[in-house]
């Protein structure tokens, strides 16, 4: 249980790490230079063209470098003429490979650090500033080569780096080690001011990525177990929410299929209820749907019902602006559910072409009400008298909670259906079924 | 009779009204309902109530559980089946919970038919406790201590449960909970067989192959330690909305700890 053993995860945490410390690297390294600028203050006039020509080198390396993980900075190189294949060779984070930037800023660094050791530095410097200076060279190098010991490309699966570069990973501290203690060596009576503590510490330093490296790998597999340790939980939660409402509305259907005598126009809108109950665990899930558990506004529950029905593109359907603010309590609102359909499914069975919808809660004791205007055909007095129509068992579900359905014909054609019912206690009253009771108690 | 239903699905209620409103002999019920547990708060003449069908699970509408309104339920003396799907495992410990804690007179599938409901109404209304072979599963047995017991031994346990389904590193447990790593260990060795138990007798489950020996596993310890810990890692995230549910802390604290050695079976304190 304690290791990570998802390879992209891996490469996914370490490509997010190191494109932000790609970024604080290079900053770093900025500073270091500016300070290896400084110090050639103290070199001889006579030195200054070559030891300028030297820094301009790394400067190049650590711009190249910017460019390569700034948003643009690809861009902006190449629109000088001639650069396209030094940008061509900028180097990704998903493949391990050396690149422009890199070769730059490793060269930069060498000649850097030969200002102040080495086979030929700048002769003249105080002993501090010489030290100074190459231990900001070498730190400069150190940061540019630790990049490479850390960069993601080494936990990318698709491709895998190839494995004599794997192996090459683990020569790159001791190469680098070697290296630094090559050119540290007293070549020259100038190099050999400084301090020799100073150069057998810079020398060794190298080493030190074995530690960094393991700690990288530490952090990067605690990450990965972190996401998946939320990911199982996350996905136990999403089950227990798909079972509370998708599920729980199939059972109820289902439960009233299996009775001996179902209604085929419950069964449907019991169907109905339950896409829309789908669409709005979409929505909870993929869509940025808050879970209110007060209940919900009528504005997304007409999405949802013009989603579950399938038809907001075939016939106009809309929703009085202010409707769409309202907000209905958990019960009301599961009342809606049922309701809100079936109004605009009759709509478009009746060969509407555009229906209008509002939605109020109001007046005392509080009501809530919809209303649906439609320009289609119209009902005849037996779709409403029909007893197993979804008229009649709406009307008949909305009476237990003092609500009824209504019908009239608009003047321009077509029908305008209102159903309404006692609003449940969130808003302030006693609720409508618990009315009910005590009136049945007396 | 005055029957209420708690469940945060309006469509429970409505399967009840009609189940019983479908039958001349139960015709004469009156049905209400209520979405969360808390809502039984505003309920003045709560004990008027003749019966009530409790859901355990109300997440969508409220953090508080189905054991919250058996708390309130047993409070106002009233009647109190579980009306729940049985059939989902991470209900588990919520039943077991439940019949622990207040003997519910039945537990209902929400699958139950119109008659089923109706058979329940009349028995309960004459009195009898309906025969309801599905709880037999979930009620404390007549000697030894109880499952639920054995899993919640003591009130600290719950934060190490809490702890194992968000950790999958024993020494991350042992900081989160404030315990020694070795106090993580014995309780991981204590528990096991419970939660072993559970999986096989409860949720008909085989327990996981032994894990093979590497690296990483090497010593008898090391071994013994990862053997337990990723069942009990599976089970803690699996059942974590009971583990990290504030009435089940509180029935444990109120229950107070439970002494293994010793096995007097407590029966429940409350009478329904």
């Amino acid at each position: 249980m304690r290791t990570a053993d998802d390879p992209q995860g891996m490469f996914n945490t370490a490509l997010n790490a190191d494109s932000r410390l790609w970024l604080a690297g290079c900053r770093s390294r900025a500073v270091l230079l500016a300070g290896m600028w400084v110090t050639l203050a103290w070199a001889p006039a006579a030195e200054l063209p070559r030891a300028v020509a030297q820094l301009l080198v790394c400067t190049a390396g650590l711009l190249l470098a910017f460019a390569s993980i700034t948003p643009g900075g690809r861009e902006m190189v190449a629109k000088v003429p001639g650069t396209a294949v030094l940008v061509n060779h900028f180097g990704t984070f998903r493949r391990a490979a050396v690149d422009a930037p890199g070769v730059a800023e490793g060269l930069g660094a060498f000649l850097a650090g030969s200002l102040y050791a080495g086979w030929f530095p700048l002769p003249g410097l105080p002993v501090a500033v010489r030290s100074l200076g190459l231990a900001m060279a070498v730190c400069y190098g150190w940061e540019v080569v630790l990049q490479a010991v850390i960069h993601p490309a080494w936990y990318n699966r698709d491709p895998p780096p190839a494995r004599a570069m794997r192996v090459f990973r683990y020569t790159i501290p001791a190469i680098f080690a070697a290296f630094i203690t090559f050119v540290l060596l007293p070549w020259s009576a100038a190099a050999t001011q400084v301090p020799l503590v100073v150069r057998i510490l810079l020398s060794v330093s190298p080493l030190v990525y074995y530690l960094l490296w393991a700690a990288f790998d530490i952090m990067l597999k605690a990450s990965v177990t972190s996401l998946r340790n939320s990911q199982n939980l996350w996905r136990w939660d999403v089950w227990g929410d798909a079972h509370g409402s998708v599920k729980n509305t199939l059972v109820f259907l289902n439960q009233y299929v299996e009775e001996p005598e179902p209604d085929l126009e419950e069964i449907r809108s019991l169907t109905r209820n339950a896409l829309v109950v789908v669409d709005e665990f979409k929505g909870q899930l993929v869509g940025g749907r808050a879970q209110d558990p007060a209940g919900g506004s009528v504005g997304e529950l007409w999405a949802s019902v013009l989603r579950a029905l399938g038809s907001p593109r075939r016939v106009r359907c809309v929703l009085d602006g202010e409707s769409a603010r309202v907000r209905l309590s958990a019960t009301d609102y599961q009342v809606a559910r049922r309701v809100l359909p079936d109004l605009v499914s009759n709509a478009l069975k009746a060969g509407a072409s555009a229906v209008e919808a509002r939605c109020s809660v109001g007046g005392q004791p509080a009501e809530v009400r919809i209303e649906i205007a439609d320009d289609g055909a119209g009902l005849t007095p037996g779709d409403i008298s029909d007893p197993r129509s979804s008229l009649r068992m709406l009307r008949s579900w909305l009476g237990e909670r003092l609500g009824d359905i209504r019908h009239s014909a608009n003047a321009a054609g077509g029908t305008t259906a209102v159903a309404y019912w006692r609003a449940d206690r969130a808003h302030g009253h006693r609720p409508a079924d618990l009315e009910s009771l005590s009136r049945a108690d007396a | 009779m005055k029957i209420i239903v708690v469940d945060d699905h309006i469509a429970a209620q409505e399967t009840v009204t009609v189940a019983v409103a479908s039958d001349p002999a139960t015709k004469h019920h009156a049905v209400t309902g209520v979405r969360t547990p808390d809502e039984l708060h505003r309920i003045e003449d709560l004990g008027t109530f003749g019966l009530a069908f409790v859901d355990l699970d109300f997440r969508r509408q409220s953090r508080k559980t189905g054991l919250f309104a058996l708390r309130l339920l047993d409070q106002a003396d009233v009647p109190a089946v579980i009306y729940a799907a049985d059939d989902e495992d991470n209900r588990v410990l919520f039943l077991l919970a439940a019949f622990r804690f207040y003997r519910p007179w039945a537990l209902v599938s929400k699958r139950a038919s119109s008659a089923g409901i109706r058979k329940l109404v009349a028995t309960i209304e004459s009195g009898a406790r309906p025969e309801s072979s599905a709880m037999h599963r979930y009620q404390p047995p007549p000697r030894g201590i109880p499952v639920l017991d054995r899993l919640l031994i003591r009130a600290g346990d719950i934060p190490i449960w809490q702890a194992l389904a968000t950790q999958s590193d024993r020494n991350a447990i042992a900081e989160v909970t404030n315990v020694s790593r070795s106090k993580v260990d014995s309780f991981l060795s204590e528990h096991s067989a419970v939660v072993a138990e559970i999986e096989k007798e409860l949720l008909f489950r085989t327990p996981p192959e032994p894990f093979p020996e590497t690296r990483a596993t090497l010593g008898k310890a090391g071994h013994a330690y990862a053997h337990r810990f990723a069942p009990l890692h599976s089970f803690a995230v699996e059942h974590h909305r009971f583990f990290q549910d504030a009435e089940v802390k509180e029935l444990i604290k109120e229950r107070g700890d439970i002494r293994l050695t010793a096995a007097p079976h407590v029966a429940p304190r409350r009478r329904r």
